[in-house]
């Protein structure tokens, strides 16, 4: 992997675990899913019209990111449905226009496993920025953070703006699921948000403690998933997601043992 | 005496149904202890969330002098959910809180997380976390429903205690005679405002909306 490639990797998955804490605690857990996989409806419509795909990406999946969630918060319909609808139909808008003709399976392909390896200084620097947008949303708004999560009732009789806390998450969460699809594809995307967080949640209390333990994890598993692939050859998101497995099934068994113990 | 809360007419539907509460208004001075009784489903909590600015009534407005604080009847919390009764009152209040801790005697849970805590004990934090705001009134759902005798003396000590330090103390119950023994004015609401005024006179009230009298200890 070129030296771009590996940075872009490592900050991509570090900022979808830090955002991965907060989106397992708000229940929306199914909501990386869902995003990844409207992504390559993003895809579809990209090349369908001939536009850059991942700007347009970026705005599709924003938007879906908006709906799924004004949908489900306003009580309409049950959020997991919601996904489960847009999963498919993003899903399906792929299939239909990249499957059918010679030349955008390629793009299909790419859409679903990534391009780990197809990395620009563009996308590297978009990684940067979402990190640091995504450090300065947590270390700002922590405590209406930890509220919102805890109970929106309560965050609203705080005074606590909660609108404004959800919808930063959510378009942090998007525009990040969508640089994860690019680095690791739509299948493994959303890993990279919820094994580090649920790992770091079976060891540690404290929401700041298991924000920081979420990105430890995700640096190590990735920087071990780029040595492997380096002498392997594997495909980089495959061997990541692996790694974070083993460190997440590791932290539950520690977990039951823990507990039985006490 | 100088008022802290008053709700004109509060009048609320639930997407559309029929109303749950209706033409209900109340105030309160500084430091009252205020009761309100009622059947399940009279719409108490529906009350204290529209007083708390939780949901916006359908018709009526609240006017409130100062902050709200309001405890809830009870809360679901993710199994994992990890922040500790330290990080949860300190997000709400600052280091100005570490007063409030000392108060309710919570310097022994101070690290653990809420969800490993006791019913009752997860109720005091949260009435800790209501209190972090320095709040002129203080919305109570069931404070005492889950405490044990002791905490439950100690609780009612503590929010006379507040009363008498100038906060308005709202508490909704379903212990009648809690009400009844410890609040300066009680409502028994069932829809509408049953009854209002001092808890010596509340018996008959109290009798037809629960079809069963309550003597008082
Ligand atoms: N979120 C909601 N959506 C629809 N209906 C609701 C909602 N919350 C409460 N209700 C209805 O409003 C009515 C009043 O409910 P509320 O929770 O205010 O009663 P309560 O007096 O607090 O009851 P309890 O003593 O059981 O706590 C009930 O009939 C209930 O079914
Ligand atoms: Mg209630």
């Amino acid at each position: 992997m070129s030296e771009v490639a590996v940075l872009n990797l490592i900050i991509v998955s570090l900022t979808s675990s830090i955002l991965g804490v907060p989106l397992v605690l708000k229940r929306l857990s199914l909501l990386g899913a869902g995003l990844s996989h409207s992504a390559l409806g993003g895809v579809a419509i990209a090349y369908l019209m001939g536009l850059s795909p991942l700007p347009t990406t970026l705005i599709y999946t924003l938007l879906m990111g908006i709906l799924i969630y004004t949908l489900s918060s306003r009580g309409k319909v049950s959020g997991d449905a919601v996904i489960a609808v847009l999963f498919t139909s993003g899903v399906a808008l792929g299939i239909l226009v990249l499957g059918d003709h010679s030349h955008s399976e390629a793009h299909l392909s790419e859409a679903i496993l990534g391009e780990p390896f197809k990395v620009s200084w563009y996308d590297l620097i978009l990684s940067i920025f979402l990190l640091l947008l995504t450090l300065l949303f947590i270390l700002r708004l922590r405590n209406h953070l930890t509220l919102l999560c805890f109970n929106e009732d309560l965050a609203v009789s705080y005074g606590i703006r909660v609108d404004m806390v959800a919808y930063s998450l959510l378009i942090l969460s998007s525009l990040s699921i969508v640089l994860a699809v690019k680095v690791v594809g739509v299948l493994l995307a959303s890993a990279l948000f919820v094994i580090p967080a649920m790992t770091s949640l079976f060891l540690v209390s404290g929401f700041g403690r298991a924000v920081l333990l979420s990105s430890a994890v995700s640096l190590i598993c990735t920087s071990a998933g780029v040595i492997i692939t380096e002498r392997t050859g594997f495909q980089p998101g495959g061997v990541v997601v692996f790694a974070l497995l083993l460190m997440f099934m590791a932290s539950f068994l520690f977990n039951q043992v823990r507990s039985r113990l006490q | 005496m100088e008022k802290v809360l008053r709700a004109e007419k509060l009048t609320h539907t639930y997407s559309g149904g029929d109303p749950v509460i209706e033409d209900v208004s109340l105030s309160l001075s500084r430091g009252e202890l205020y009761g309100v009784v009622g059947p399940n489903g009279s719409g108490k909590t529906t009350l204290l969330k529209i007083l708390g600015g939780i949901i916006k009534p359908l018709k009526g407005h609240v006017e409130i002098r100062g902050k709200v604080g309001y405890v809830p009847q009870q809360i679901f919390v993710e199994e994992h959910f990890p922040a500790t009764v330290k990080e949860l009152i300190t997000a709400v209040g600052g280091r100005a809180s570490y007063d409030v801790l000392a108060q309710l005697h919570l310097h022994t849970i101070w690290d653990k997380r809420f969800v490993d805590l006791s019913g009752g004990q997860k109720k005091i934090v949260l009435i800790g976390m209501a209190l972090s705001i320095k709040p002129s009134v203080l919305l109570l759902d069931e404070p005492t429903a889950e405490l044990d005798v002791h905490f439950r003396k100690h609780i009612l000590v503590f929010l006379k205690e507040l009363s008498r330090q100038g906060t308005a103390v709202l508490m909704v119950s379903h212990d009648i005679n809690f009400i009844l023994t410890n609040a300066d004015r009680v409502m028994v609401l069932c829809r509408k405002v049953e009854f209002e005024g001092s808890p010596t006179k509340a018996g008959e009230a109290v009798k037809r909306v629960f079809g069963m009298g309550v003597t008082v200890e």
